[in-house]
């Protein structure tokens, strides 16, 4: 999505139809980001409120001869912006009960993870959302953003090795989620074929 | 589908990597709003910031400026030093020998203080009497010296001390006698009006000395005069009989001319300028706050033919409205003219009254009935037998006739239209933050009561307009305005006339009635009529006089 230089540089001077244009063209994707760090959609919607504030008010340390691509510097701020949200908003530490949960995980055969029916976006996004917080961090980060554990360790104050065990068992959180979703609804489907 | 773990994120991330969702439509205004509050917020500091700063150099270079000159007045030259010192020595050489001359012992107590002169015998700068002045007061000078001379000698003291004691009085008395000159020929001067900023305690002088009871001793009582000296007379017989040279000032090597320092006390100050007036006549500082009702005269006038009759109805059906502001101001003031600047935060409101029209249309449906009457006939024919016996076959008509009625309805429809008149009344809020630039003539700064008028450009950042619109019964109904349809920086004239009264030294209570020149329209739109706020009010603010 190439965005002419003219409404950068308005942007900068804080023309408010540049704003606009630029919040029209990069809103439903990085909504879309939000989302992922979110629990739901309104709260996906705050970051996404807080993040293009600190992009129209940081747009003037843009460079274009520095950074490639003006989609990747407002993906970087709304990650940040996401990341300073959770911390913000979770009084607790958000990896020290991650251990505890869900010990049963660990005990999925991967045999039956065979399975034939589709799932929608939507169920997929609900799975991450709905994913323990420190797991959904670490997942996004790597997943997504393709961060090493080493950038994980540094981004979220955590060692490599807490990085790397979050990210096997958001996987295997997830795994499970999805299974139980998928029999639901072959379940389903099956009942609905003998009625 | 596997769902092995490694599969695991790229089921996710083929899914929702690029996926997209559309916000709601609220989450734009809320940024929208935001950022305007924001950039209302980083231009209003800046620009407050930025006339801070102007008005901090031009305040700063002016105060430097007026010191400067005011410096200028007060100090004296190295050379107007040498020359009154050697006037000094000059005349206190005349003295002596006079006082030789009349070898007789008179009694006058020379006050001084370490302010008034230095170890090296020169006449400190607080001690400010310029040069010409001197000179042109040199009669003046010499005639004081004469009548200071007819008064000792008339102070004779009943028993005679030693020859050299009496000289040292005698110099001590000639040198109080010209420092007496002095600090007549400085009080000559404010006579004259010259400008000469004198503290009260730092000049003393000696015009009226009374003979004591005392045996060699002088007691000066408090004289009517304004420039006499009030010293007590043990002080003062400390003074003559007794000269400590550690707290005396060398005036004269070769005759062991001495002076001696004597600390007069605060409440034995003599000369009559008042600290109050020093304070009030000098150049100052000052910071004060304000609060002002206000009443708007918003006047529309056409900018577009075709609005003509609107801004005719506008300008019939508004009223004024009564309104207010409040702020901090800071200022300098040099003379009579005082520099001011501040920050105010004022509320315009503007009123207008209306008879609010509404057509109400109603749909009436009713019944029409409609009778009408019909005759049926109904004809029977008979044979009449008789004659058909006869052979003749005849028949008899008769007809039958029935009236009946018949009713026909029809639903028809209609609407009534009526006028529906209210009286409502529509008030608008305008909210502006301002920044003054004033300069203000004050008469007669000196006593209590002094009017000054007051003039200058009032810059005002628009901050939010409000639209209240209240019915027959009263219900509020609230339109908040944020359409950006009003100019941000806007600039009144002002014009003024009040009085100011002094508290004390202080402080001082200020009263007065203003009118505003609004320079610009309130908004932005061209092609709509043209609307200014004027304005009037009367201001009540306390001033702080550092």
């Amino acid at each position: 999505m190439a965005l002419d230089i003219k409404i950068i540089s308005d942007c900068k001077r804080g023309k408010a139809y540049a704003q606009e244009l630029i919040y029209d063209l990069y809103s439903a994707a990085m909504l879309g980001i939000c989302a992922r760090y979110a629990k739901d959609i309104s709260e996906a919607e705050d970051i996404l409120q807080e993040s293009f504030i600190k992009v129209f008010t940081k747009i003037s340390k843009y460079d274009f001869n520095t950074v490639n691509s003006f989609s990747a510097w407002i993906k970087r701020i709304v990650i940040n912006t996401a990341l300073t949200y959770i911390r913000d908003n979770k009084k607790h530490n958000i990896f020290s009960d991650i251990d505890e949960e869900n010990t049963d995980l660990l005990s999925y055969n991967s045999e039956e993870n065979e399975v034939d029916y589709p799932i929608s976006q939507q169920e997929i996004l609900e799975l991450i959302q709905k994913l323990p917080v420190g797991y959904k961090l670490v997942f996004n980060l790597y997943v997504f953003e393709k961060y090493t554990h080493q950038d994980i360790a540094i981004e979220l104050n955590i060692s490599v090795s807490t990085s790397k065990t979050q990210l096997f068992k958001a996987r295997k959180h997830l795994q499970k989620a999805i299974l139980e979703k998928l029999k639901k609804k072959e379940f389903k489907e099956k009942v609905e074929i003998l009625l | 589908m596997n769902l092995n773990l490694e599969n695991i994120d790229n089921l996710f991330r083929d899914n929702l990597e690029t996926m997209e969702i559309t916000p709601s439509p609220s989450v734009k205004p809320v940024i929208k709003k935001r950022m305007f509050y924001r950039n209302l917020i980083k231009g209003t500091y800046f620009r407050i910031a930025s006339t801070a700063i102007v008005l901090l150099i031009v305040g700063s270079a002016s105060f430097f400026i007026l010191s400067n000159n005011n410096n200028s007045n007060k100090n004296i030259s190295s050379s107007q030093i040498a020359e009154i010192s050697s006037i000094n020595n000059t005349e206190i050489k005349i003295d002596q020998t006079n006082s030789n001359k009349k070898n007789s012992k008179t009694k006058v107590n020379k006050p001084e203080t370490k302010k008034n002169i230095a170890d090296n015998n020169k006449i400190t700068e607080k001690n400010i009497i310029p040069d010409n002045n001197i000179t042109d007061n040199k009669t003046a000078n010499k005639s004081n010296e004469n009548h200071i001379v007819n008064n000792a000698d008339k102070n004779i003291v009943e028993k005679q001390e030693n020859s050299q004691v009496v000289k040292n009085k005698e110099n001590n008395f000639k040198t109080a006698e010209k420092i007496n000159t002095l600090a007549t020929e400085t009080q000559n001067n404010k006579k004259q009006e010259t400008k000469i900023n004198i503290p009260a305690y730092e000049i003393n002088s000696v015009n009226n000395t009374e003979k004591s009871t005392e045996n060699n001793s002088f007691a000066i009582e408090k004289s009517k005069s304004k420039s006499s000296l009030n010293l007590p007379a043990q002080t003062a017989k400390k003074s003559i009989e007794k000269i400590d040279t550690k707290n005396a000032i060398l005036l004269n090597k070769s005759s062991q001319l001495y002076l001696p320092i004597v600390n007069i006390p605060d409440d034995t100050i003599g000369f009559t300028v008042s600290g109050e007036e020093i304070i009030a006549t000098s150049n100052h500082w000052f910071v004060g706050l304000n609060i002002s009702p206000n009443y708007s005269f918003i006047n529309y006038s056409v900018n577009n033919q075709e609005n003509s009759n609107l801004v005719n109805k506008l300008n019939s059906s508004s009223s004024n409205g009564l309104a207010f502001d409040l702020g901090a101001e800071f200022g300098y003031q040099f003379k009579n003219i005082s520099l001011i600047s501040g920050v105010n935060f004022t509320q315009y409101n503007e009123q207008f009254n209306a008879e609010y029209e509404e057509t109400l249309i109603q749909d009436i449906n009713y019944w029409e009935y409609n009778n009408y009457t019909q005759t049926i006939y109904d004809t029977t024919y008979y044979v009449n037998i008789d004659s058909l016996i006869q052979g003749d076959t005849s028949y008899i008509q008769v007809i039958d006739s029935t009236q009946i009625t018949i009713t026909d309805s029809s639903l028809t429809s209609t609407s009534d239209t009526s006028i529906s008149k209210q009286n409502m009344k529509y008030v608008n809020k305008y909210k502006y933050i301002e920044i003054p630039l004033t300069i203000e003539f004050t008469f007669n700064r000196v006593k209590k009561f002094s009017p000054f008028v007051r003039t200058g450009l009032i810059t005002g950042l628009h901050i939010k307009t409000q639209g209240f619109t209240y019915n027959v019964e009263n219900n509020e109904q609230l339109i908040e305005n944020t359409d950006l349809a009003y100019v941000k920086a806007n600039f009144w004239l002002l014009f003024g006339a009040g009085v100011r009264y002094k508290l004390n030294d202080k402080f001082s209570l200020m009263l007065y009635p203003y009118y505003r020149y609004h320079l610009n329209d309130l908004i932005n739109d061209e092609t709509y009529y043209r609307q200014s706020l004027n304005n009037m009010g009367i201001k009540f603010g306390v001033r702080y006089i550092f």
